[in-house]
This record gives C-alpha cells, sequence and structure tokens, in this order.
C-alpha cells in the first residue's frame, strides 16, 4: 500500500475476461444496443452470507456504468433483491457525475422485477436478449445462470461471467465467452478499475491470502505427526 | 453533504455493523450478541421497507414503459394489473386458503414454474451442445471426461459392460475433480474473506465510489 501511495503501480497476471469487458461496452455502442448487468440471485441480497459476491458484482457495475457513460452506451442492471436498487441507482448516477455526463442517468437503468427466482430469472434473461453485452458477475447461481447466459448467447450477446463456486462456473461456461473462475471474481471490481488503491488493497490482499496457506499447511502438518491443536481452541 | 462524508459515512457504519457481527461470532459475549441480533433484526425491518422501493421501482418502470408505448408494453400493463390483483386479494384475506388466491397460485403461478424449469431442461441440452463440440485439445478432454462421468450415472452401462463402466468415471469424480473442487473452494473463500476484510477497512470502494 506504501508502495502504491509512492506512485508505483502493482502487477497483476493478464486476465482475457477483463479486457474482454471494454470490448464487449465498444461492441455494443457500435451496436447501438445496451450492456446489461447482473449481480446474479444467489443468497439474500445485501443482508445475507453472500454480501460480498453482490458487493464484487456492483463494484463491477460502477466501472461498466462509467465506461458506458463515456460510450453514451445505455447500461441496464437487473437487481433481484429491491435493496439494491437504491445502490445500484447511484452507482451508475455518480459513475456519470464522474465522467462529466450527468445527463447519462435514467430512472429505468435499474430494473427489479421479482425476488423470486422465477420472475427475476425470465426478465433478466429478457434484458439480456435485448443486449449487445451481457455481464453476470456475483452471486450467480447455477439455475439464474443458465437462463440468463442462454438468453444472451440465443441473441448474439457477448456473454461474460464470474461466479465463485464450482457449480455455478459450471453452468456459465458453455454458454458464456469469458468467464471469471472463483477468486477472480472478488477481486474483479479492484482489477478491472485499474485504481492504484483499490489494485494495491487487492495484491495486498493476495499476500495475506499466502500467509494463510502457509498457516492451513502448517496445520495440516502439525496433524499429520500427531502434534495436538487443543490450545487454538482454549 | 460533502463529497468525503458521502463517502466515509456508509463505510464507517458498515466497518462498525460489520465489527459488531464478527466479534460477537468470535467471542459469544452475551452484549455483543444482544448488539448482533438487535441489528440483524433492523436487517429484516430495512428489507421489508426495501420491498416497498421494489415495488414503486416496478410501477414507475412500466407505466413509463405505457405511457411511452416501448415495444412490449402491453406485457406492463398486464404486469401492473396482477401485482394490484395479488395486492388486493392478499390483503382482503391473507390466508392462503383464499380461493382466488389459492387460483392465483394454482393455475398462474405454478403453470409458469413449471414453464421455467421446462425451459431451464432445453437450456441445458443447448448447453451441453455447446460445450461439447470438439474445437479443440481442451474441449476433446471435456468432452471424454464428460462421457465417462454420463456412462457413471447410467445405469445401463453396467449391463452391457459390467461394474468396470463406472470406474473411469468414478476416478474422474473422485480424483482429479474433487482435488479441483477443493483448491477452487478453498481460492474463492479466501478472495471472498480478503474482499470482507477490504470492505471492513474501507479499502474496497467500487460499491459506493462517488463521482468517479
Amino acid at each position: 500500500m506504501r508502495r502504491a501511495a509512492a506512485g508505483k503501480v502493482p502487477y497483476v497476471r493478464h486476465i482475457a475476461a477483463f479486457e474482454a469487458i471494454d470490448e464487449a461496452i465498444g461492441r455494443a455502442s457500435e451496436m447501438g444496443r445496451p450492456v446489461h448487468l447482473t449481480t446474479g440471485h444467489s443468497g439474500a441480497g445485501l443482508y445475507s452470507k453472500l454480501a460480498s459476491d453482490h458487493l464484487a458484482g456492483l463494484s463491477m457495475l460502477n466501472y461498466v456504468a462509467k465506461r458506458c457513460a463515456e460510450s453514451a452506451t445505455d447500461v441496464i442492471a437487473t437487481v433481484a433483491f429491491s435493496e439494491m436498487i437504491p445502490v445500484a441507482e447511484d452507482i451508475i448516477r455518480f459513475a456519470s457525475i464522474g465522467v462529466g455526463k450527468p445527463e447519462y442517468y435514467r430512472d429505468d437503468m435499474v430494473r427489479f422485477a421479482s425476488d423470486n427466482w422465477l420472475g427475476y430469472d425470465m426478465y433478466a434473461m429478457r434484458m439480456a436478449s435485448e443486449a449487445a453485452a451481457n455481464i453476470m458477475i456475483g452471486a450467480m447461481d447455477s439455475t439464474s445462470s443458465a437462463i440468463i447466459a442462454c438468453g444472451g448467447a440465443i441473441a448474439g450477446a457477448m456473454n461474460i461471467g464470474g461466479a465463485r463456486a464450482a457449480g455455478d462456473i459450471c453452468q456459465l461456461v458453455p454458454f458464456c465467452d469469458y468467464v471469471l473462475i472463483g477468486e477472480e471474481t472478488p477481486a474483479a471490481g479492484a482489477i478491472v478499475s485499474g485504481d492504484t488503491d483499490s489494485l494495491a488493497s487487492s495484491v495486498s490482499t493476495d499476500y495475506t491470502k499466502a500467509l494463510i496457506v502457509v498457516i492451513i499447511l502448517l496445520g495440516i502438518m502439525m496433524a499429520s505427526i500427531g502434534l495436538s491443536m487443543d490450545w487454538v481452541s482454549m | 453533504m460533502s463529497f468525503i462524508r458521502r463517502t466515509e459515512i456508509p463505510i464507517t457504519i458498515a466497518a462498525i455493523m460489520t465489527l459488531i457481527m464478527l466479534l460477537d461470532l468470535f467471542t459469544g459475549d452475551p452484549t455483543l450478541r444482544a448488539a448482533s441480533t438487535m441489528l440483524q433484526s433492523w436487517a429484516i425491518i430495512l428489507a421489508g421497507f426495501a420491498l416497498g422501493i421494489g415495488a414503486v421501482s416496478l410501477l414507475r418502470l412500466h407505466t413509463t414503459n405505457i405511457k411511452r408505448k416501448r415495444p412490449g408494453w402491453y406485457g406492463s400493463v398486464l404486469i401492473i394489473f396482477f401485482t394490484a390483483a395479488v395486492l388486493v386479494t392478499g390483503l382482503m384475506d391473507l390466508n392462503l386458503a383464499n380461493p382466488i388466491l389459492r387460483f392465483i397460485l394454482d393455475n398462474m403461478y405454478m403453470r409458469l414454474y413449471a414453464a421455467a424449469w421446462a425451459f431451464e431442461g432445453i437450456f441445458l441440452i443447448y448447453g451441453l451442445y455447446r460445450a461439447f463440440k470438439i474445437r479443440n485439445l481442451d474441449s476433446l478432454i471435456l468432452s471424454v471426461t464428460a462421457f465417462f462421468c454420463i456412462i457413471r450415472n447410467a445405469a445401463v452401462a453396467e449391463v452391457f459392460f459390467g461394474p468396470a463402466a463406472f470406474a473411469p468415471g468414478t476416478w474422474i469424480l473422485d480424483v482429479p475433480n474433487l482435488g479441483g473442487i477443493r483448491a477452487l473452494m478453498i481460492a474463492s473463500s479466501l478472495g471472498i474473506l480478503m474482499l470482507g476484510l477490504r470492505t471492513l477497512l474501507g479499502k474496497e470502494r467500487g460499491y459506493i465510489r462517488t463521482g468517479g
């Protein structure tokens, strides 16, 4: 973090899906069709165990909204939980102000159909089929992934997905042009923004992850040679 | 409100709430437990109010669709009509045995529910077709492993090849597949833990960044 403060941009490995997001927005701009983004239907929104996944999706919305505002391409964010409506609206509104185009934001850019999977999936599928780019990053569950992504794939939209669980990823892979796998999803918002501070924060957490892995390995070794770990629970 | 306050206040509130929940989880202190339970009750109440925002958002969007005669506006008429019908019927008699509500649930909702699952089946077959097209070495490996996994779940394979037919599929699922899933699970859990930590420390601002 100190190095980033001194102006050194941290290195992040090349991930094709991140570059594809700009390509997808450019494609939508050329075709005159909107970009559709959803953070998925899993969990119970922002007050559930999957809140972090939804936040990862909303971070991506921040980036996508800015790029779309710059190129005057419509962005449609479909949310499955009503408490996410004001958050998503604020993200698009301030993204448009941030790029100097406050008139870009419209009330109908954030759409809520239902918190029931049936209504949400069908509506999001319709939105995906009208878009030139369909971005599905966050708490994607397997049923929603297949239905929404298929809507986009059949209509010829460029599908970009991202999920953490293996069961959800395997539903995204057949329909998506690019997929963020596992831990790439929560880091997506920080990485794609290119913001030095966010990147440094994301990279610094990788060091913490390495430390946790070392602790896990140490625990495995201690348990394997029969050393007691009772003191941990004391 | 200044730019800094607009950003910092929500982050501070989120950090304090998260900290209380985490401390309750790890310490089990009665005071923190009471605070955590109260916060969860607040979340439920706020979610109830948020449903109102959802209803307003839904009505705003669909009334605009009708006013501007956007493509598919007649669908918006149906949505508003049925939303109002279910709301009025439900308020008149909250009992699920209410015959009108029961009629709507049994003859409309359940039928649509079944249709959605039927869609899902068709989409999965379409997905299989896309996934198993052999275009390169990776897709060849995927198709071969998928073939053995399908055989493992097909009882008829035993009739022709005996119990040995299940061996490759079982090995694929138990060894490389399980190892891969565990690695993915551990890595993504650490990733989400770190995202939570970044949010707690106010370093993750993508969801709240104002003005770019």
